[in-house]
């Protein structure tokens, strides 16, 4: 349903139910905001947003945040009586701001930053010292920097850890002028969702000590791409500059996190720059490419049908896992291609799921099963020759049992990211590119197929687990496996797979696509119990 | 003057806070007939009475009730706001500690009006000794029948219950209060929601004030119709007023609208002391103020205050003499602003602190007229921009004082030029 | 001394908790209990608050900081609260001010020495028309003039000694 309203005599069609703000921002119509918050229960105590309703009694003021759209409204962003009460929240807001922005994290998306060109007052119009409340670089938590003087009152950070992660570790002390935020003396914000409370705060109050000092945000990059920590599969901007990846930030996604992100999916940026493999190994020695990989093609032409094990990957995309299927389905036995899975992690009600990777569902779709008995007992009767195993760091965390029966195989082959002691024990390791490095799908437990974009190109020799088998199948004179790139595996793979819409690569719209898939494919939704808030608002429209 | 107190009428009486001497001077009197009649009736009668909230806003207590869903599935709360904050506000108090069962007789009829079960009573922190009474009070009550249920023979039920406040001014707005019964810090709510549909833990509630509630068992004796003929057209009924500030006897006095403000200052207050007449703040620190002159033709009532740019409030005037500072007076408000504020809105929580900078460099002579004009800018900002109406409440008496005054803010001022601000 | 309720006052206050529908509604009058309790609001009460009321201690701890009533530091056995706001202006609350000023050798805010009083300005208590005023305790004591302070002052002083011995 949506309704009918007028916004500075610009007539426009909004959902119904959608507040003022809502759908200001929706039709390109700006709008300061600093306490609302899409995902949070309106607070409307900034008054940035406020705007002129007519009435019968001519025009009045009221802020737009916390006033739900009706038919046939007219609404003054611009006009002189609204404009005076914007500049003057922004000037108070200002009135007494520490302007540390050459040392503050925050510069360059801050919003009050943005303003103070525009309304921040001279020390010869305030006409009163500024009053300084103190409290700046505390560590409030094992990721959080708070500083108290930066801090706008907005309390969408309380909101935060009261309605949506429900621990509550914020509060603000003390009345008036000298109200401050803080947290009980002695007791830290640590949650494993509390790195969000530094994106949403709007100024540089709360910032991520992973983050301080590190860069300007203005040199940050940022391309679109899916956390692989879990299969909830959030969606993220990946930010570098110069090949180094500084933060991963939350991409709004309404289905999935909404503009949230675990702790441990924000972190896991280091492991984009630490302790990555770059040179193929032989036992663990740095060897040549090219002979390397011939000498693994000879084993490859060499080995009985029958005799090799193939491992696929949760964490690879559908068209490593697809690829890696096509060459067991067309040269060996398709039922010796298993995944192996880590163990249960920690959940909770709102994101983050037991399964920490992000495409286990991806294998589901491709069928191809968890490591069986019968697998198990071939091991044992020492039956493979080969162990094909692509982006599965197993020795992580299988069983020390099954560990040992999988390094008695005489020839393991090994295509992973990131460096490990049992390289020591694999006969070749290849380097393959990591996730912030290329282009992929993945399927997260809700089902939705999700891309993942390269971000950086620090490696660019090294390519993509699908390619780098395609040209081993290649080089094997195995037909049909002519790609080039894994954007040309995805559009072969969804003409294939039937579950998929013919669609290509590039026609996956950024939000994801929901597949209907088996029910044990679609895990609970994200924020059960979180009905609190219900804002309405115009679906494309990002929430910054 | 000639009338019949309503509001006051035991006050004179010894041990009047007690059942036995209450119930001997006419308490819940108006029991039977409030019982006799439909809870729409009752709001009926209260709309027929013209009875306006007494807490300063004055909004129609009638139509105030009506506005609770009928058929709610919600329990519905009754809630008195006693917790009378604003400075030249007293009467409410003396309510409490000698006639409280006046108030819980009002309090049966506003519940049973609403259909509410439970009240609360929320009483300011600092009046500790009426909370005792009170409590005595909701105790014997109890005992003889007049609440807890089947009321005096009725099918009605109520429990009232106390509750202490603990020192917090915006807890007398009637959101802060609902807040602050929660458990939480006195910080006035966004509306909508309104609370007559979402007030108490979530639930349709009504919040009256002392004054207002006592007011209605008389109307429930005697009907709406004989309430209205008291008074003035618009303001209709009694009321407790107050003076303090420069009176020689200060105190309050139940009277019925209408009265001269310098008769009321003469006759009640017994003249103004230590000098002659300058000001008045007519009701509450939160009114804007009048000059002498302006008090002439006013009258204590709705409509006169409103006509001479200021409001009723709650009925207690401050008197101001010729040898009073007008912008130490200024600067003493401000500072209550500041300090009250609860700190959630901007325009709120910087702007009463900046005025109350401001005036104090003026004070200290360091300022210039554009310091004066920037306090009359602030307050234009904060009025009508915020969540409550404490941001208006401290731009009312700022705007008036400096408009009404201004050449005792000018003695303070250097001559502007002086002043050179360091460009950041 | 470990910060807990004694048997009786957690009866109190589980009667108390019973009148609201939420149990957090009841945090003012825990706050009230523990402050006839133990005197102050010290950090480890408003913990051992937080647990009893089953909100988070920087719940409690907001709360506790917003109201005047609540003491956060230690004060005197007699706690004066001396009316700063309009009327009580002008009708002398400065003579008021400094007379216990004077007497007690303290600023708003402090403890005496002996821990017998401690004294703070406070705004407008709602007797306004018997200014200037101000409570100790729980008692408001109005009409004052400073001859009128100094005979409290020292009536209390008196009493105080009376009871010690
Ligand atoms: C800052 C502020 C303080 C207030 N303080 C009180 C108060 O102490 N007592 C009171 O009855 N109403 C007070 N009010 C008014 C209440 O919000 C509300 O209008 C009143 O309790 C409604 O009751 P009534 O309709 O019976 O007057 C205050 C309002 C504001 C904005
Ligand atoms: S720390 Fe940031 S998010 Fe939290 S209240 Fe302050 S400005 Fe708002
Ligand atoms: S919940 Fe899962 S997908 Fe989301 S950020 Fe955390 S680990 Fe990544
Ligand atoms: S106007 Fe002032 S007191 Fe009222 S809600 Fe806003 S900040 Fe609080
Ligand atoms: S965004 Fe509307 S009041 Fe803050
Ligand atoms: S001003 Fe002092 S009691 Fe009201």
């Amino acid at each position: 349903m949506t309704i009918k309203i007028k916004i500075n005599d610009q007539p426009l069609e909004v959902p119904e139910g959608i507040n003022i703000l809502e759908a200001a921002l929706g039709n390109q119509i700006p709008l300061e905001h600093f306490c609302y918050h899409r995902y949070l229960p309106v607070a409307g105590n900034c008054r940035t947003c406020m705007v002129e309703l007519e009435g019968p009694r001519g025009r009045a003021l009221t802020i737009a945040c916390n006033t739900k759209v009706t038919e046939g409204m007219v609404i003054y962003t611009n006009s002189p009586g609204a404009q005076t009460a914007q500049k003057s929240a922004l000037e108070f807001l200002l009135l007494d701001h520490p302007l540390d922005c050459p040392i503050c994290d925050k510069a360059g998306e801050c919003k009050l930053q943005d303003n103070y060109m525009k309304y921040g007052l001279y020390d010869s119009e305030r006409m009163v010292p500024r009053y300084f409340k103190g409290g700046k670089d505390l560590s409030i938590g094992e990721h959080i920097i708070l500083d108290q003087e930066r801090c706008v009152l907005c309390t969408r950070c309380i909101r935060f850890v009261d309605e949506v992660t429900e621990t509550s570790e914020l509060g603000i002390i003390h009345r008036g002028h000298e109200s401050t935020l803080t947290t009980f003396p002695g007791k830290a914000l640590d949650n494993a969702y509390s790195g969000n409370t530094t994106d949403i705060c709007p100024v540089g109050a709360l910032t991520l000590k992973e983050f301080r000092f590190k860069q300007r945000v203005w040199f940050l990059k940022k391309t679109e791409s899916i956390c692989t920590k879990c299969a909830r599969g959030c969606n993220l901007w990946i930010e570098q500059n110069r090949e180094t990846v500084f933060r991963l930030m939350p991409r709004e996604n309404p289905e999935i996190n909404r503009t949230w992100i675990c702790n441990e999916g924000r972190m896991s940026f280091n492991e984009i720059n630490d302790h990555r493999i770059v040179k193929s190994q032989l036992y663990g020695q740095v060897d040549d490419l090219g002979s390397m990989v011939e000498k693994i093609q000879n084993i490859l032409e060499g080995v009985e049908k029958e005799k090799i094990l193939g491992i696929a990957s949760p964490w690879a995309t559908l068209e490593d896992n697809f690829i890696l299927r096509k060459l067991f389905k067309n040269r060996w036995n398709l039922d010796h291609l298993v995944s192996l899975l880590p163990p249960l992690g920690e959940s909770d009600s709102i994101l983050r799921l037991p399964q920490k990777y992000p495409n286990g569902v991806g294998l589901q779709v491709l069928e191809i099963p968890e490591l069986s008995k019968s697998i198990i007992e071939k091991l044992n009767d020492r039956h493979f020759e080969v162990l094909l195993v692509m982006e599965n760091e197993f020795w992580q965390f299988a069983s020390l049992e099954l560990q040992q029966s999988l390094f008695t195989i005489k020839h393991i082959i090994v295509l992973t990211t990131h460096q490990s002691d049992v390289f020591q024990k694999i006969e070749a390791v290849f380097p393959v590119r990591a996730f912030a490095e290329k282009y992929g799908t993945l399927i997260n437990a809700m089902g939705y197929l999700q891309k993942i974009n390269p971000a950086i190109n620090s490696y660019p020799e090294i390519v993509e687990s699908s390619i780098f088998i395609a040209r081993l199948a290649q080089k094997m004179k195995i037909p049909g496996f002519e790609f080039e790139t894994p954007v040309e595996v995805f559009n072969a793979l969804s003409q294939e797979q039937s579950i998929f819409p013919k669609i290509r690569f590039h026609q996956i719209p950024s939000h994801g696509l929901f597949i209907p898939l088996d029910t044990n494919g679609v895990a609970p939704a994200p924020f059960s119990g979180h009905q609190k808030v219900d804002n309405v608002f115009v679906r494309g429209h990002q929430f910054k | 003057m000639q009338f019949e107190p309503q509001l006051t009428k035991r006050f004179n009486i010894e041990n009047s806070y007690t059942l036995n001497v209450a119930l001997q001077h006419g308490a819940y009197a108006s029991l039977p007939k409030l019982f006799s009649k439909k809870p729409e009736e009752v709001i009926e009668e209260i709309k027929i009475s013209g009875l306006k909230g007494r807490g300063g806003a004055g909004f129609p207590c009638g139509m105030k009730w009506s506005f609770i869903p009928k058929n709610s599935t919600k329990p519905i709360y009754l809630v008195v706001n006693g917790d009378e904050g604003e400075p030249g506000t007293f009467s409410d108090r003396a309510i409490l500690s000698k006639d409280p069962h006046l108030l819980l007789e009002g309090v049966i009829a506003a519940a049973y009006a609403i259909q509410a079960h439970v009240a609360y009573i929320y009483v300011r922190g600092e009046f500790f000794r009426e909370i005792q009474i009170l409590n005595q009070a909701v105790e014997e009550a109890k005992n003889s029948g007049y609440l807890g249920s089947k009321i005096q023979g009725s099918d009605f039920q109520l429990e009232v219950f106390i509750h202490q406040g603990a020192g917090a001014y915006i807890c007398g707005e009637e959101t802060g209060l609902l807040e602050s019964l929660e458990g939480k810090k006195g910080q006035p709510r966004i509306k909508p929601p309104f609370p007559a549909i979402q007030g108490l833990f979530g639930c349709p509630t009504i919040v009256n004030n002392v004054k207002t509630l006592s007011s209605v068992p008389w109307i429930i004796a005697n009907g709406g119709a004989a309430y209205a003929a008291i008074g003035t057209k618009d303001s209709t009924g009694t009321h407790i007023f107050g003076l303090s500030g420069h009176v020689q006897n200060g105190g309050y006095w139940e009277l019925p609208f209408g009265m001269p403000m310098l008769e009321f200052i003469e006759t009640y207050g017994r003249g103004v002391k230590n000098g002659k007449l300058k000001a008045v703040i007519p009701g509450g620190s939160s009114t804007p103020v009048l000059t002498a002159q302006e008090c002439e033709d006013l009258t204590l009532s709705y409509e006169s205050m409103a006509k001479h740019g200021t409001f009723l409030g709650t009925g207690g005037a401050i008197v101001i003499n010729d040898q009073t500072d007008m912008p130490q007076i200024l600067k003493n408000l401000t500072h209550f602003y500041a300090h009250e504020s609860c700190g959630q809105c901007t325009p709120c929580r910087e702007g009463t602190a900046w005025e109350n900078r401001l005036l104090q460099k003026i004070i200290q002579g360091e300022a210039t007229a554009r310091e004066l004009d920037l306090m009359v800018e602030i307050a234009g900002n904060m009025e009508g921009k915020t969540i409550c109406a404490l941001a208006a409440a401290c731009a009312m008496p700022v705007r008036s004082f400096i408009k009404k005054f201004r050449g005792e803010f000018e003695k303070y001022l250097k001559p502007s030029g002086v002043t050179v601000g360091i460009q950041l | 001394m470990s910060v807990v309720f004694k048997k009786e006052v957690l009866d109190e206050f589980e009667i108390i908790a019973n009148r609201y529908p939420t149990r957090r509604a009841a945090l003012l009058p825990a706050l009230w209990l523990a402050q006839r309790e133990f005197g102050y609001l010290s950090l480890e009460v408003l913990d051992y608050i937080a647990q009893i009321v089953k909100i988070s201690p920087v719940q409690v701890y907001e709360v506790a900081e917003f109201y005047t009533l609540f003491h956060k530091k230690p004060v005197g056995k007699y706690h004066l609260q001396v009316c700063r706001t309009i009327s009580c202006a002008l009708n002398g609350a400065l003579d008021i001010q400094r007379a216990i000023e004077a007497h007690l050798h303290t600023k708003p805010g402090e403890i005496t020495h002996d821990k017998l009083f401690s004294y703070e300005l406070v705004e407008c208590l709602a007797s306004c028309h018997t200014a200037p005023c101000m409570r100790i305790n729980e008692d408001y004591y109005e009409n004052l003039s400073p001859e009128k302070v100094n005979e409290i002052l020292n009536q209390l002083v008196k009493e105080n000694n009376q009871n010690a011995i």
